[in-house]
């Protein structure tokens, strides 16, 4: 897995800065427990992963498999907004995230997407990650095509029109 | 000249990722991201709907944004991560 920005910065207090944020694109497939690996610290008493998986159908039709395509110059930068989205929305519970997406072909059952949050509590913890994948839905120029089962028919999947980073 | 950047449906229907076009339009005067689309529908009329965001060096800019030479036009079809 490609992780990228995987530094933490001492601050004043000789602690780890909160707002690093780690965010990645990858072709290859992800780990989630390496994802919830870079939020977790002492004071997290949760840590929420989410993970978005290829299902096998879509609408009842079946597939075999989604193809990715990430616009990276501007997606990376666009997920590096989510992760320092949750530090500031969510910074009274000490909240971190990390966010790493894939490109290519996902097979049915893996993981397109894979979100942690770690914060004090669950409750922070389980609203940053519902936030994240919410908004990333609409700020991150990702596309996703359909390979539909039986002789490699495809299609992109009618998304939303992008805005700006949250 | 701007490059110009296309995905997944737009790359699709244009044949290709990339392509590079001047920068100013027939009348000598620079043009908009809006103007360039719609010289590049001319070319490739299968892109004929229009995207609903663009971005110029990677940032998203409006279709009346001015286009100088160098720059990287991106047309971005409705996004579908996740």
């Amino acid at each position: 897995m490609a992780a990228d920005a995987n530094v933490n910065v001492e601050d004043d207090a000789g602690g780890v800065d909160m707002k690093v944020a780690r965010a990645a694109l990858t072709d290859a497939d992800i780990d989630p427990r390496a994802v919830e690996a870079l939020v977790a610290r002492p004071g997290a008493g949760a840590i929420v992963t989410f993970l978005g998986v290829t299902r096998d159908n879509t609408d009842g039709r079946p597939i075999d498999w989604l193809e990715y395509e990430a616009f990276d110059e501007m997606a990376l930068p666009a997920l590096q907004a989510l992760v320092d989205g949750v530090a500031e929305r969510w910074a009274g519970a000490g909240a971190q995230a990390a966010v790493v997406h894939r490109t290519g072909r996902v097979d049915i059952g893996r993981a397109s997407v894979v979100i942690a949050v770690s914060a004090a509590h669950r409750a922070e913890a389980f609203e940053a990650c519902r936030w994240v994948i919410d908004t990333l839905k609409t700020t991150v120029p990702i596309w996703k095509k359909d390979v539909w089962a039986g002789g490699g028919a495809s299609a992109w999947v009618a998304g939303q029109a992008m805005e700006g980073a949250g | 000249m701007v490059s110009v950047r296309l995905f997944a449906a737009y790359r699709d229907a244009a044949g290709r990722a990339e392509l590079t076009r001047s920068a100013v339009g027939p009348d000598g005067r620079p043009l908009t991201v809006g103007a360039l689309w719609a010289e590049l529908v001319g070319d490739h009329p299968a892109l004929s709907k229009l995207p609903p965001a663009a971005a110029v060096n990677a940032v998203l800019a409006r279709f009346e944004h001015v286009l100088a030479p160098g720059d990287e036009v991106a047309y971005l079809p409705p996004v579908s991560g996740g």
